[in-house]
Order: C-alpha cells, then structure tokens, then sequence
C-alpha cells in the first residue's frame, strides 16, 4: 500500500442541541492511499457523513470538531486558517452530495457554477471551452447547450453530472462522495457509480464513498471501515470484510440485506442505534448484539488489529464464527 | 355448474385468482390551459399506466417492480380504487370493482389494505396511536367496544410494538416503529389482500430487514395475499412468488421469481439487475443503459425502451412489443428476445 493522501486521526464532532450534546463522531481513524477507494459504510446517525463533512471542513455551526486531526497531502486541515482550507478545499480535497439541487447555485448558469472553479486565466473562451470539456468528461448530452441551463432545468442524474464537472474542474487528487446516488433511480445510480469510477481512474483520485448499500461497497471498493454510533467498528479490506466479518454490526448489516440465496434467511438486528446525546462508556452496539457480555459494558472497547490490515472494535472479535448459542456459524 | 358446459364470462368465481387486472388504463391529464386551446396544442396526457394485465392466485406474493415513474404506485391505487382508471377491468374475488359505487366498494375496501412508503404523512400526529387504530375499528364496525380495545393491543404486539405505545402520538416514534404503525392500521381490518407500496424505502438497512421480516411472518400466519411494489430487486426476490417488472406504464417481464431472476430476458430487467449489486454475488453480465426514462407524456414509439436499449433493432422503433408467454409462464415483451428464442428453437 503506498503513502496516504490522507490520514484522519482521532476525529471528534460535537453538535450542541437543546436535548444535550450530540457526540456525532467519537474518536474515528483511518487511512486513504493516494488513488484509492474507501468506503464509509453506516446507517443513518453512525456519523459517516459528520466525518465526511468534517475532513473538509464543513461541520455547520453549533456543530465544531472537538478533537483529533485530518492531515491531508502533510497538512492539518483542522488547525488550517479557514482562508487556506478554502484553498485546499478548491483544488486539494472536494465533496460531493447526495441531493445535488441543494449544492447546486439555483440562479446561477451551469456555466457560470463550473468557471467559478476553474483557476483563473485564459480568458472567458478557454474557460467556456474547458467547461463545455468537463460537461463532456461527466456525459452531459450537448454540453454546448447546457452550458446556459439552470438547476431546476436538470433532471437529478444530470445534476449530479454537473455538480462532479464542478468538483472535477480543480483536479482534486481527493474526492468525497456523501451517498452521491442515493436519491436518484436505480438505473441512473449505476451510470453515475460507473462515472465516478472512471473518472476516478482517468483523473487518478482517491475516493472515499460514504454510502449504506452493502452492494456497491461489495463490488467496487478496495477498503471499507463500517460505522456505528460514531465510531468506526470494523476496518478492513473489502474482500476480507464480507468473507469473515469480524464484527457483530458487520455480521448483523450482511444479515440485513436479503441475499441472492433465498436458503440464507434474513437475520434483522433487534432494536435501534442508541442516542448520541449523552452516550456513555462501553460498546455501543452491546444492547443489539447476540455475543455481549458484562465486559462489553464496562469500559471503552478499543479499535484492535485482528488480522493483516484488518481491524474490530470488538472484544469477541475471534469467538464469531461461532455462534452465540454455541452452534458452528455459517 | 359442469365443467366446459358455458363459455359464459359471468361464471362467477372460479378461478382461483383472488385478483385480475385487465387491459387497465390510467391516463393523467396535464393542465391545457386557454393558451394551449388558443394555440391548438392537444391535451398532453401523463400516460402512468398503458394496457397492464396480470393475476394475483389467493395467497400469492406479486412483486411490482420498476423506476419511478413506471406506473407501479398508480397500479396499485387503481386497484384499490384510490384512482379511478380510465378503462379496463380490475376483477377482485370475481367482481369487477370498477363498476361498483362507493357504497358496493365498502365491504371490498375492508378485503384490500394498503402500506405506504412513509407511513407518517398518513397519520394524524394530533391523534393517539390507540384512538388511530380505534377509529379504523369503529368506521368499519368490527366488534363491541370492548372487543375493540382487546383488537388494539393485539394488533399493536402482532406488529411488534408495546401494549402502551398505544398513548403514545406518531411524533414519538421511529422511522421502522411508524412503518409498524402504518402496517398495524392496514391489518386492523383483517384484510386478504395487502398492497405495500415501497413500505421500506424510507428505512435505514437493519431497520428495512426488520419490517421485511415482520411482514414476511405477517403473510404466513395471516395468510395474506400481497402485491409488493418496489424499486429493489433483491427485495422483490426475496418475497414475491412471481415479479412483474414495469417500464413507463407497461409491464415488459413477468415470470415466476426463480425464473425471472434465474432467466432474466427483457434488458431492461437486465440493466436492472446489473445496476443493483448483490453482496456475494458474482458480478452479473451486465447490460449499461445509457440516458435516462423519458417523461411517460411523450411515450416513444414503438417499443418504450428502444431509446436506451443497447439491442435495438430496425422493427423496435416502429412497433410496440406485446407482452408474450415466450417461455413457458415467462412473458417477455421484446422483439429481440422473441426472434432470438425462435431462432434458437429452429435450430
């Protein structure tokens, strides 16, 4: 595995709410390898996207990381003056979101949205040129045309084209992709998942892709870290994590999904994610799981090594190929 | 009445079809405006549902399956009667309820239950969960008062839910517990038939495995028979005995659901199966469609599908395929997969 691009060392989010505070992302560490793609897998709430947002900086106020770093290319982008994160921001590290007509500028042009990017120099008729070049690269139909065409103008899959075309116009050696596919129709995620890979290859970016579909972190992904409760609770190779689990969640998320074999029934995870207001020591997942015992509940359960680049933050990690009850797994 | 003594249509019930939609049609008038009239610019229709057939045996799972707007939710309201269709019959138990008023559809209206995807804007959030479900007891007149509190909190813990959830207002509840709600009120009535229509989109993935699981125990100790309307394949498979898969307003493959995903034949089924990867399995060959659905006003000649498809021939732009039993129980409405098929079979 090469240098990372980036590395995020135990990173804290917290959101001030009436209700108390919301520890949205509790300690998460990981690394991404100069052209990789990684793969933050979780529910709603396990802070995927709070992680996401946080490495390039976009935690909304009240909300403030509290801790950790985010070093990226050799620099601390949580101790960087916001002047120079915007700067790392435009060209180093850029986001994508999961319902583009809410990042997209409604009374600006696409045009005028992709220039906007692009560095400056070479006069209006280059810069057009290049953009009408990255409506092309994202498979924009007539980007000639679309150049004048507004937000609202364009149907979802297009939106999502344009807003890549706009993070793709600085080169970003990153890209974050916050659940990128998820409001749009089946047949149109597949061509965008597709784009984004091949653009990926072609531009040579890292990737990291937060998402909940089990699937696409299956068929294209190199590394997954899964999370629950606003930790990571499982890191590992895509391959090694689906072909032994080393996590109750992951056991029990793979479980969730209806599976081609319709012999392997569905095995759903009882109950729900505990509140992140106020959320104490000890596993978070302990009152869902089949293997907790007393000591799951009593102290911070560490993210451990349990096998070559694969990690669990679980203290049963090697008793799960069994089951709880005692019966060979499987 | 002997068998093959009368070809009579008004037989009556004796199929076992619980339900069979005919030839339905659906069209939604968009607004024509004095400008249109002025400019002579016909009257654009949005054509949701265009010719669907299908029968549904008692105890049987149909999966709906399509993109948006395909026309599955409609389909599954015009059964319902929630829309009226345009023309076409939807025969339930043997009656066609399309000729019935509203007071003859009451008792079919107690018989067809349905779930929708976000169960919260169905529900009064000023309304207890109990006095919700007592409502739908008192408006159908089920049982003495009495009996009608004991039905409350059984149908409150055959769902899965706490006896004194029943105080408790929607606000107060999860994404999965309200999607509990929404299917507790379609059972209050006792129905045969119960439409879900895309009851886990909304839901966070272990949460969607736990309704799927409720509704699969639901099915087998109530017996139910179901329409299951989704985008999700893999779901589909999962519950349904056979699939439908719907293309702007038509179904364009219908088989058993071993068979359909064992002998996917129609591309656009096929782009389907390939835009949604399953965990473990083996990558599919896999078919890209380029484009993306046109608007169901301007419904492209021919075959619906020819703009994207990847195997569009000369006859596929000029004529529209009709959907045939190409192998046995297997219906396919596509002009490739049906000279394909005869050729192989010539050989």
């Amino acid at each position: 595995m090469s240098e990372p691009i980036l590395s995020v060392d135990s990173l804290r989010v917290e959101i001030p709410t009436r209700r108390g505070v919301v520890h949205a992302v509790r300690g998460v560490s990981f690394t991404v390898s100069r052209g990789e793609t990684f793969a933050l897998v979780g529910e709603s709430g396990s802070g995927k996207t709070m992680t996401c947002r946080a490495i390039v900086g976009l935690i909304h106020p009240p909300g403030r990381i509290t801790g950790g770093s985010v070093v990226f290319q050799g620099q601390d982008l949580v101790r960087l003056p916001a002047r120079d994160l915007e700067r790392v921001r435009g060209s180093g590290v850029v986001m994508v979101f999961q319902d583009p007509m809410t990042a997209l500028n409604p009374v600006l042009t696409v045009e005028q949205q992709i220039t906007e990017t692009l560095p400056d120099g070479g006069g209006t008729r280059l810069q057009r040129a290049r953009a009408v070049e990255l409506l092309r690269q994202v498979g924009i139909p007539d980007p000639e045309r679309r150049l004048s065409a507004y937000a609202h103008q364009l149907s979802g899959g297009q939106r999502q084209r344009v807003m890549l075309a706009i993070a793709l116009a600085r080169k970003p050696a990153l890209l974050l992709a916050d659940e990128p596919t998820t409001a749009l129709d089946v047949t149109i995620q597949a061509q965008i998942l597709r784009l984004m890979l091949a653009l990926q290859k072609e531009f040579g970016m890292a990737l990291v892709l937060v998402t909940h579909d089990l699937g696409v972190v299956y068929q294209s992904v190199d590394r997954v870290a899964v999370m629950y409760a606003g930790q990571i609770v499982e890191l590992a190779a895509t391959t090694d994590l689906f072909a032994r689990p080393r996590h109750p969640y992951t056991i029990g998320l793979i479980a969730s999904v209806p599976s081609a074999d319709r012999r392997r029934s569905l095995a759903p995870i009882p109950g729900m994610p505990p509140d992140l207001v106020g959320i104490g020591r000890g596993c978070p997942f302990a009152p869902r799981c089949a293997w907790a015992t007393e000591e799951c509940l009593d102290s911070e359960i560490p993210l451990v090594q349990v096998g070559a680049d694969h990690w669990s933050r679980c203290i049963h990690a090697d008793r799960l190929d069994t089951r709880p009850g005692g019966r060979a797994g499987g | 009445m002997p068998t093959g003594s009368t070809p009579d249509q008004e037989a009556g019930p004796v199929a076992e079809s619980l339900l069979e939609v005919r030839n339905l049609v659906k069209h939604f008038p968009l607004p024509h405006g004095v400008l249109d009239a002025v400019l002579r610019r016909p009257p654009e229709r949005v054509r949701a549902v265009d010719d669907v057939s299908f029968e549904l045996e008692r105890g049987k799972t149909l999966g709906l399956v399509g993109e948006s707007g395909c026309g599955k939710s409609t389909l599954g309201r015009c059964i319902l009667r929630l829309y009226d269709a345009d023309a076409g019959e939807v025969r339930y138990d043997g009656v066609d309820l399309m000729r019935l008023d509203e007071a003859g559809l009451i008792p079919y209206r107690k018989r067809m239950q349905v779930v929708f995807q976000d169960p919260y804007s169905s529900l009064n959030p000023r309304q207890s969960v109990g006095k919700m479900l007592l409502e739908v007891l008192d408006v159908h007149e089920i049982g003495t008062a009495a009996e009608r509190r004991k039905r409350v909190i059984h149908l409150l813990t055959q769902v899965g839910l706490r006896q004194t959830d029943a105080h408790k207002y929607p606000g107060e509840f999860s994404g999965g517990q309200r999607q509990r709600l929404g299917i507790a009120r379609a059972l209050a009535v006792e129905p045969e038939l119960l439409i879900a229509d895309e009851p886990l989109s909304a839901l966070d993935v272990s949460i969607q495995a736990q309704i799927l699981q409720l509704l699969l125990d639901l099915r087998a100790s109530l017996g139910l028979t179901m329409i299951f309307i989704s985008h999700d394949l893999r779901v589909v498979r999962y519950l349904s005995d056979d699939v439908a898969v719907m293309y702007l307003g038509k179904i364009v493959e219908r088989a058993p659901t071993a068979d359909l995903f064992a002998r996917p034949q129609h591309p656009y089924t096929l782009a389907l199966l390939s835009a949604m990867p399953e965990v473990g399995g083996a990558p599919r060959e896999t078919i890209a469609v380029e484009g993306e659905p046109p608007s169901a006003v301007r419904v492209p000649l021919g075959c619906r599908f020819h703009p994207r498809c990847p195997w569009k021939i000369d006859r596929c732009v000029e004529e529209e395929p009709l959907l045939k039993d190409l192998l046995p129980g297997h219906a396919v409405a596509c002009h490739v997969v049906e000279e394909r098929l005869a050729a192989s079979a010539r050989r």
